[in-house]
């Protein structure tokens, strides 16, 4: 190696001049021979010329290969140097093992979250679904008052015939059914759809076949089609499932295929498809709002034209169906956009605060490398003077940076590698798409190229700065040119950055907290402690009557009712907290009866008890009774939203309302027995909306389709422990027939946290990330000030000999150290201000300028600032006088 | 790296140079005399092959070029044999007895 440079040194000929030289050389030689053998001069000079031939076209062929060489020869070398450098760079790293800690574990911790995030964002947002053309694929809604809204089947029929920009446009809806074979009955969740589905998203059954537009009719629906995941847990993945029968609510259905494991993220949770076989009758129901639309759109047209088209057909539903589309639109949207929108903002949000992390992490990163570029400012310039080119003193400040990045990089990925997992366990359910998130090629790749991307900005750029100088000139001083580039102040506007970004995420992370906390504090209406809840459903195949159905559940909850440890039992069509429920439109007597009157509210079908089991306060009338049968006068309770949306002005007991039942020109009256409190039923973040409550024994026939005969039974224990039911619930199901599952069996506590679940991942998330940055920033500036104090160890030196108090030097010492970072501060409460806009919507009443927040927030970058300017500062004044001025 | 029988048109004359430099540095002339000297002039050795091999066998790394003086009194580039070269030669000698004994049983069949 040493051979090499040196000859570099030394055989700086050009190639031109080399073989010039070479060929010349040799015809003098070749003359001398020739006369030696004693040829005249001139002879001799003209038989050596004969001899070498032409010897332009040598030269020629001497040049080339000349300069190929030369061109291997600086590859080899500069390889070799680099791997020099390498070498180099690693020694001085485990030679100063606290300073190359710093630096990985400030990049560690930098890339570490930046990786685990971003792999939970590619997943969610970035990696593309799995079908062909995702920008064609639509989800298509209709609109009531400007809100999306599921579709009754009469309008899906509607626009199905009239849209000419889409091809196909399929249906779908989501239930769930009572499946049993020759295993244990369970319950799965179900989509049925039109065969038009699979063309929508041109996606084929990884094993059989999809049904047919000829099995899509009554009468011939009996085939069903699984998920991946219930083939494999159900079936052990046998292919011999294909041609079995399996009963799905007592109803046999053939297995004719099964989906490929990657759809599952499209099947959203649904483990077996059946054809949803419209009825002539059904397919002119306009009222009965239950599809989700899917569509391709046609190539040669454009997402707005589709829309366009979408606004003209709505148009027609006003016209020729007036009486149940009033204000009725039509609309689409990009299936991933409908799947991923509500997530978006908020992992846009996460990202944004991951990369403000990032750059306080490679921030430190340069601060760290700059201080140690100062320290050895000495030798690079004296390398430098003795003549190592710029290129020799960036490449060898490269590879100290690239190796310190690379181990930081390596040490990132090795932290992401076991946040990953902890984060998809700490995840709420209903994150689409999350458990797909590995950290893959691209995730990697990207952590690697910001890596290198930071080591280029972190050791290149200063080194390169400094070299462009005359670097001789500079090493009189002592310091040298290297160490007047970095300028003080270079550090100290890094440490303001810093102090700037890491504010904006700390207020994130504050308001997010504080929003939390209030969340927390939200009271949802009911008292959700101890009762245990469970989903039970009939099958309509052997409970074929609605009487049979309503005595059924009824004995359910005497049998329950009459157990030993429970309080109250009640039925419920739709607990709180724990699902969404059937929306239903109600119109107060005295309104005309028309659309633009109706109130959408959601129902509940309750039993007697059901006030007591929740302990739901009556505010006002009385609660239902066992006299309230169907023969009895039809009652019903309502919520003080519904009381005051449907009769602002006047009290509402003793009014009568129509739903449910009987269309405009007959309605059924029902007259409002009493008044409830609100229920959050979607939670504490979300406002109660109308509710009302109908006894379960009044209800129509008909609504024991709405609900799919599936109720939730709730219990509340005596003893307020929630365990002991779980197996006294089980027991009375089994006591009414052994072959029905119990599905969804838990807590209303449960259900409440994981109502707050999304929210309160999300801040857990950027409290994580805030920590990340606080910590961060504060290893930066005790860095810099550790740097700071090295730098004038003499001139501390000289005043404390000089009689000034330890205390004194302190303050003078921490105040420059603090000079940055208030200036920092400000700059950051600025930004978090207008940063704040992007998190209003997970915010829960604190407003996106919450001045506890930032006040908070400031101080605690201060305190934790202090402190870190302190300790170095402390250690300035235990210097020695004496040494001091002895060492500088 | 072994040679096929095939590469001997070319490699021969590689081979008779790294040989030649195991008797320490010279130039490009000196080289071309001794071959010529060694095999009693049965293979001329042409200046239009002598320096593209000596610089192709440069960039292989099997010689090292050097500035010294001739015995002109003036610059002149020196090859001289490196580690490298000193290997190649060994493996070059082996495989061409082989080659050359594997000729020779053939051809003296009768």
């Amino acid at each position: 190696m040493a051979r090499r440079s040196l000859r570099s040194l030394l055989w700086r000929v050009p190639v031109e001049e080399e073989v010039r030289d070479e060929l010349s050389h040799h015809l003098d030689l070749l003359t001398r021979d020739l006369m030696d053998s004693g040829l005249p001069p001139a002879a001799a000079r003209a038989e050596a010329e004969r001899r070498m031939g032409d010897s332009a076209r040598i030269a020629d062929t001497l040049q080339r290969l000349g300069t190929d060489r030369d061109r291997a020869f600086a590859l080899r070398e500069w390889i070799a140097d680099f791997v020099t450098d390498v070498r180099f760079a690693l020694r001085q790293a485990r030679l100063q093992p606290g300073f190359t800690a710093s630096v990985v574990l400030t990049l560690a911790l930098g890339l570490g979250a930046t990786t685990a995030i971003f792999s939970v964002v590619h997943a969610v947002l970035l990696a593309p679904f799995p079908f062909t053309e995702p920008d064609r694929v639509l989800s298509v809604y209709t609109t009531r008052q400007d809100r999306a809204t599921n579709t009754s089947a009469g309008n899906f029929d509607y626009i199905r015939q009239r849209a000419t920009t889409l091809d196909p446009l399929a249906a779908a809806a989501f239930i769930s059914f009572n499946l049993a074979g020759d295993h244990q009955p369970e319950r799965v969740s179900a989509l049925r759809t039109t065969a038009s589905y699979f063309q929508v998203f041109q996606v084929s059954p990884a094993l059989g076949r999809a049904y047919t537009a000829d099995e899509d009719q009554p009468g011939r629906n009996g085939v069903v089609v699984l998920s991946h995941g219930l083939w494999q847990r159900r079936f052990g993945g046998r292919m011999d499932v294909l041609g079995q029968t399996l009963h799905l609510n007592g109803e046999p259905y053939q297995v004719i295929g099964v989906m490929p494991a990657s759809f599952s993220t499209v099947m959203d949770g649904a483990e077996v498809m059946v054809p949803i076989a419209f009825t002539p009758e059904r397919l002119t129901m306009y009222d009965e709002h239950f599809l989700d639309m899917y569509a391709r759109r046609r190539a040669a047209f454009t997402d707005a034209q589709v829309n366009d088209e979408l606004a003209r057909i709505a148009e027609g539903l006003r016209r020729d169906h007036a009486r149940y589309n009033v204000d009725r639109g039509a609309i689409s949207q990009r299936f991933d956009e409908s799947v991923v929108g509500s997530f978006r903002l908020r992992l846009l949000v996460l990202l944004g605060a991951v990369a403000l992390v990032l750059v306080i992490a490679c921030g430190n990163a340069a601060n760290l490398l700059l201080a140690r570029l100062a320290v050895r400012a000495r030798e690079l310039s004296i390398r430098a003077a003795v003549g190592a080119g710029r290129g020799r003193i960036v490449r060898q400040v490269l590879a100290e940076s690239l190796v310190l990045t690379l181990l930081g990089a390596l040490a990132g990925v090795l932290a992401a590698m076991w946040a990953l997992p902890a984060l998809i366990a700490a995840a709420p359910e209903g994150v689409p798409r999350l458990a797909d998130a590995s950290l893959n090629v691209t995730v990697l790749a990207t952590a690697v190229g910001l890596a290198v991307a930071s080591a280029v900005v972190v050791g290149v750029l200063p080194s390169w700065w400094a070299t462009s100088r005359d670097l001789r000139r500079d090493l009189g001083d002592g310091k040298g040119a290297v160490a007047g580039a970095i300028n003080p102040w270079v550090r100290q506007l890094l440490i303001a950055a810093q102090a700037a970004l890491v504010i904006v995420v700390l207020a994130a992370a504050a308001l997010m907290v504080r929003s939390a906390i209030n969340l927390q504090q939200v009271p949802i209406g009911i008292d959700t402690t101890g009762v245990l809840r469970a989903r039970v459903g009939l099958p309509a195949a052997q409970y074929r009557t609605a009487d049979v159905v309503r005595t059924s559940f009824e004995q359910l909850v005497s049998t329950l009712s009459a157990s030993p440890g429970v309080a109250h039992a009640a039925l419920d069509s739709q607990a709180p907290l724990v699902g969404t429920g059937v929306s239903n439109g109600l119109s107060p007597e005295g309104r005309p009866l028309r659309m633009e009157s109706v109130v959408n509210s959601l129902a509940h079908f309750v039993t007697p008890d059901y006030f007591r089991v929740l302990r739901l306060p009556l505010r006002e009338g009385r609660m239902f009774e066992a006299a309230d049968i169907r023969s009895a006068p039809l009652v019903m309770i309502i919520n003080e939203t519904l009381a005051r949306a449907a009769f602002p002005d006047t009290d509402p007991v003793g009014k009568r309302v129509t739903c449910c039942e009987g269309g405009p020109d007959s309605p059924r009256w029902k007259i409002v027995v009493g008044v409830v409190a609100d229920v959050r039923s979607r939670g504490p973040g979300n406002a109660p909306v109308p509710e009302f409550y109908l006894p379960l024994a009044q209800i129509p026939p008909e609504a024991w389709g709405w609900v799919n005969n599936t109720l939730d039974v709730m219990a509340r224990p005596t003893d307020g422990d929630p365990a002991a039911l779980a197996g006294t619930i089980r027991g009375a199901v089994r006591a009414l027939d052994p072959s029905l599952p119990v599905y969804g069996l838990g807590t209303l506590d449960d259900g409440l946290r994981r109502t707050m679940a999304q929210s309160r991942f999300n801040t857990v998330l950027m409290s994580l990330l805030a920590a990340t940055g606080l910590l961060l920033a504060v290893l930066g500036i005790y860095s810099v000030i550790a740097w700071l104090v090295a730098q004038r160890t003499r001139e501390i030196g000289v005043r404390l000999a000089l009689g000034a108090s330890p205390a004194r030097v302190v303050r003078q010492v921490v105040g420059h150290g603090l000079k940055p970072v208030t200036v920092g501060l400000v700059l950051g409460i600025v930004g978090a201000a207008a940063a704040g806009r992007c998190l209003q919507g997970q915010l829960f009443e604190v407003s996106p300028r919450d001045p506890l927040s930032l006040g908070l927030v400031a101080v605690a970058l201060l305190l934790a600032a202090t402190l870190a300017a302190v300790i170095p500062a402390r250690r300035a004044t235990r210097i020695d006088p004496a040494r001091a001025l002895h060492d500088a | 790296m072994s040679r096929s029988p095939v590469d001997y048109l070319h490699g021969t004359l590689e081979t008779l140079i790294l040989k030649t430099l195991t008797r320490g540095p010279m130039h490009g002339y000196a080289v071309a005399r001794w071959i010529e000297g060694a095999t009693g002039e049965t293979f001329p050795v042409e200046e239009g092959s002598l320096y593209p091999a000596l610089y192709r066998m440069e960039k292989k790394g099997w010689v090292e070029a050097e500035w010294g003086v001739s015995e002109l009194g003036r610059r002149a580039k020196l090859y001289r044999l490196t580690r490298a070269g000193r290997q190649q030669l060994a493996r070059d000698t082996e495989a061409w007895q082989a080659f050359a004994s594997a000729v020779t049983r053939v051809l003296a069949r009768v």
